[in-house]
């Protein structure tokens, strides 16, 4: 067993030494200015290091109580969230569902009408989203190939927020669905659709966290809904939901020369 | 005012004459890696000649320039972005001196709160009570990382050892 003594036994230490050229650089590097510029951009590197992260973690927080935006992600489709029907079977349902609109309410509703490509999506989901609270939106980026009406014009990119997730009575036997999952679940990057919808104003707001936040902080137009308002394209044409009489027909598929007809006829007689 | 400087100057370098290896070492133990303790020597020196400290003694310079090493080794250590640390120039070292190496190796293997205690105390000859004052520490919490630190030492040293603890 070695016997550890002070000094002597730990003489490996001595290995280490500064030579003179390592001496000599120090002491000119400090009497130059140079090591105090490197040290100072040490000190400001690791102050933005700290700082950063601290700032970020903070401005999270303050956008948390403010009962701004939680979280904006991107994706490939819009959300659609399907809940088990026993969250709701026991429950009075508070929410109240919309009347469908007839065919002329819808035109004078959409003071934009636009088709074009599907070319992104971002979800806002509030971070407390519970199966019970679950209220989101996607915002669909769509790239403008024919404007009907409105301020939009082709070859521009705009972001329109879908209202999914929207509380209401579903329509199948195995969930309790939004109004517009059936919709929502066709929407995909790189599809074609027609979207009918308005924009947001100062005064409209939109529910997220229990708080009501300003649409305009989404974004600038949205759609009421998705069923009527969002006509996308599917394998035997588009979902375009008024007949010839203005009457209300929930998976009708028109071709694409079909719908441009029924709207032109719409616009021209609302002008 | 040029008189005071070239004294000052004249004090770094005599300074860094004296105890550039001392910092050095430390750095070395902290860091465990040669151009990081080059780095420290270069700050820790920056440091005193920036310092309007009055200094009794020469004595006194060198226990403040301990402390300032450790405590500049201890944050650089904290620095999350700190790059990862090499030991090809370590390794190196140990490869020229096998023999007086090895429990220098052992000793930078020990968890870094145990490494400069037994530093200062086994090799920089320092009382448990010199050290608390130099690093701004109770003596008892020396003393328990001088024990912790000897007993990984006896465990991970090959071959085995024992201290003198006097």
């Amino acid at each position: 067993v070695l016997i550890l003594t002070r000094n002597n036994s730990f003489s490996g230490f001595d290995l280490f030494n500064v030579d003179d050229e390592l001496k000599a650089r120090v002491q000119v590097n400090i009497l130059s200015g140079t090591a105090n510029k490197i040290s100072r951009r040490k000190r400001l590197c690791h102050i933005a290091i700290v700082s950063l992260p601290t700032a970020a973690v903070i401005a999270f927080f303050v956008i948390q109580l403010s009962g701004g935006i939680p979280i904006v992600s991107t994706s490939n489709y819009a959300i659609v969230s399907r809940l088990p029907f026993m969250l709701f079977s026991n429950q009075n349902n508070s929410y109240s569902v919309a009347k469908a609109p007839t065919e002329k309410e819808f035109y004078s509703l959409s003071d934009n009408i636009i088709f074009g490509k599907i070319t992104d999506f971002k979800w806002v989901i509030p971070h407390n989203r519970t199966e019970t609270d679950p209220i989101a939106y996607t915002i669909v980026t769509v790239s403008v190939e024919k404007s009907y009406r409105g301020d939009l014009t082709a070859g521009q990119s705009e972001d329109i927020l879908l209202p999914y997730f929207i509380n209401g009575t579903g329509s199948t036997s195995n969930g309790y669905f939004t109004e517009d999952t059936d919709t929502a679940v066709l929407l995909k990057k790189g599809l074609h659709s027609f979207f009918f919808f308005h924009k947001y104003s100062n005064s409209d707001t939109l529910e997220l966290s229990g708080n009501n936040i300003p649409a305009t902080q989404m974004a600038k137009y949205g759609v009421r809904w998705g069923t009527e308002y969002v006509v996308p394209e599917t394998a035997k044409g588009y979902l375009y939901s008024f007949d010839n009489n203005g009457n209300n027909v929930y998976g009708q598929e028109l071709p694409l020369k079909d719908v441009e007809t029924a709207i032109e006829r719409n616009l021209n007689n609302q002008s | 005012v040029e008189d005071a400087k070239c004294e000052h100057d004249a004090f770094l370098s005599h300074m860094l004459e004296k105890h550039a290896n001392t910092v050095y070492r430390i750095a070395v133990v902290y860091t465990k890696n040669l151009s990081d303790a080059e780095d420290v020597v270069q700050e820790v020196f920056l440091r005193l000649y920036q310092s309007n400290n009055k200094f009794d003694n020469d004595e006194h310079v060198r226990a403040w320039l301990i402390r300032v090493t450790c405590n500049y080794c201890k944050s650089l250590l904290r620095s999350p972005w700190r790059r990862r640390v090499s030991t090809a120039d370590l390794i190196a070292v140990a490869e020229d001196n096998p023999n007086s190496f090895s429990l220098v190796q052992a000793v930078l293997a020990l968890p870094q709160k145990y490494r400069g205690s037994i530093y200062l105390f086994y090799y920089e000859g320092y009382s448990t009570a010199e050290i608390a004052h130099i690093l701004h520490q109770k003596e008892a919490t020396v003393r328990t990382h001088l024990a912790r630190g000897r007993a990984l030492l006896k465990t991970n040293f090959v071959g085995g050892a024992d201290f003198d603890t006097q």
